[in-house]
């Protein structure tokens, strides 16, 4: 299945500019990304189960980052707000925003897929 | 010459990778401080530049680039570190603690070739300076007339034989050269003239020693020679040695007896239960020098005051 653009979970343009205009490097890239969501979710998730606060936001902190590299807003956007929560201690805020992050890397995973190189 | 990039993110640590290898750079990429450390302490990995995030386990960024600016590197190690776009406060615990510059991430591949490329200017630039000064050393411790060592070369080395002789227990001799005549043979022939027989001598000296032993131009017309692990009957050999060498280079010298150039040498040893002092030594020396001179120059004088000329000593 073919993504519309306003299917995009990135700023393709801005993506592009990124990996030098590499498709299949961005493809790469965000594979990676797709992979590396359920990850730190999960360990955002344990650390959120111990009130380990700032781990939560470490994690958050680094998600956020690798999302902004690839111009996926919506995920860094995500991401921040748990790395906000994570700074405040409100982490019985942050599941819902979890389940919102697992959404948009599958959506981030599928686009990979999806990416014509 | 390698970039290293620490970074613990590895979409963050690829884009970079990618970015300088387009720009034709040999890269190594390490996840965390702590390995970033053990690559920039290897001398063969040859890392001149550090991209290093600030939030990396093992060992974060200040604390990486504290350990290199305190490491006392023989290269400039150049630091850009990689920061989070309104964590202004990493920004200045960074500079602070010795990072050369910063970048944001998300990053822009294009601003990153010129920040990487500022910095290889500036490590560029350090080893120039670094290889100039490694000459300039080399130049201060050259007669730059003869191409020996010179005085001050000769005064690091006596100070260091010294301390060996008095930690191993073991004698050296010190050998005072002086060229007979050479105001005359100047005032006669001119300065060029000189120096060129400056020149000669002390190519002769050099072949005439062993190879353990070295040769320094003291002053105007003086050599010092030091000869390790040598005693009297020795040094008094080594000393005739290069008397005999000089006179046999049949340097015209219109001022002397044999009608070319000749030199005078004085002999000395130093021993472990001897005063300490340079001054001292030297003093030995040239008092033995004197002597020679005093005897009718082109012959050689020892520490008791025996001289002795064309292998036959003499007591006075």
């Amino acid at each position: 299945m073919i993504e519309t653009m306003s299917d995009c979970p990135l700023d393709l343009e801005e993506a592009l500019a990124r990996t030098g205009g590499d498709r299949q490097f961005l493809r790469e890239l965000l594979e990676m990304l797709g992979e590396d969501v359920p990850q730190r979710v999960a360990a955002i998730r344990e650390a959120v189960a111990r009130s380990d606060a700032e781990t939560v936001r470490s994690e958050a902190h680094t998600l956020k980052g690798a999302a902004a590299n690839l111009a996926a807003g919506r995920l860094a956007e995500l991401s921040l707000g748990v790395e906000e929560r994570g700074r405040a201690g409100t982490l019985d805020e942050v599941e819902p925003l979890l389940a919102s992050i697992e959404r948009e890397g599958e959506r981030i995973a599928r686009f990979a897929r999806s990416l014509p190189t | 010459m390698r970039i290293l990039i620490a970074e613990d993110e590895r979409i963050s640590r690829e884009l970079l990778r990618r970015a300088l290898e387009n720009i034709r750079h040999e890269v190594i990429a390490v996840t965390d401080g702590l390995e970033a450390w053990n690559h920039i302490v290897d001398e063969s990995a040859d890392i001149r530049l550090v991209i290093a995030d600030w939030m990396m386990p093992g060992l974060d960024g200040i604390e990486l680039t504290r350990r290199i600016r305190s490491a006392g590197f023989r290269h400039y190690v150049y630091v850009i570190m990689l920061t989070s776009r309104g964590q202004r406060q990493d920004v200045i615990d960074g500079l602070s603690a010795g990072a050369d510059d910063y970048v944001i991430k998300p990053f822009d591949p294009g601003e990153l070739f010129f920040r990487v490329r500022c910095g290889l200017r500036i490590v560029d630039l350090e080893e120039q300076l670094a290889a100039r000064n490694r000459e300039l050393e080399r130049m201060a411790m050259v007669d730059g007339l003869t191409a020996i060592p010179n005085r001050r070369a000769f005064d690091d080395d006596l100070g260091r034989r010294i301390l060996e002789c008095q930690r191993y227990r073991r004698p050296f001799a010190l050998l005072m050269i002086d060229i007979d005549q050479f105001k005359n043979y100047n005032d006669t022939l001119g300065h060029a003239a000189g120096d060129s027989a400056l020149r000669r001598i002390a190519l002769v000296l050099k072949r005439a020693l062993r190879g353990t032993d070295d040769v320094y131009r003291y002053g105007g017309e003086e050599f010092a020679c030091i000869l390790p692990e040598t005693d009297e009957d020795g040094a008094m050999l080594v000393a005739e040695r290069l008397r005999a060498a000089v006179e046999a280079e049949k340097i015209p010298h219109p001022g002397t007896a044999p009608g070319v150039v000749t030199v005078s040498v004085g002999v000395t040893v130093h021993r472990p239960q001897h005063p300490d002092s340079p001054s001292w030594i030297v003093e030995n020396a040239d008092r033995a020098l004197y002597r020679a001179k005093r005897a009718g120059r082109n012959r050689i004088s020892g520490p008791q005051q025996a001289t002795c000329t064309g292998g036959f000593p003499v007591l006075k």
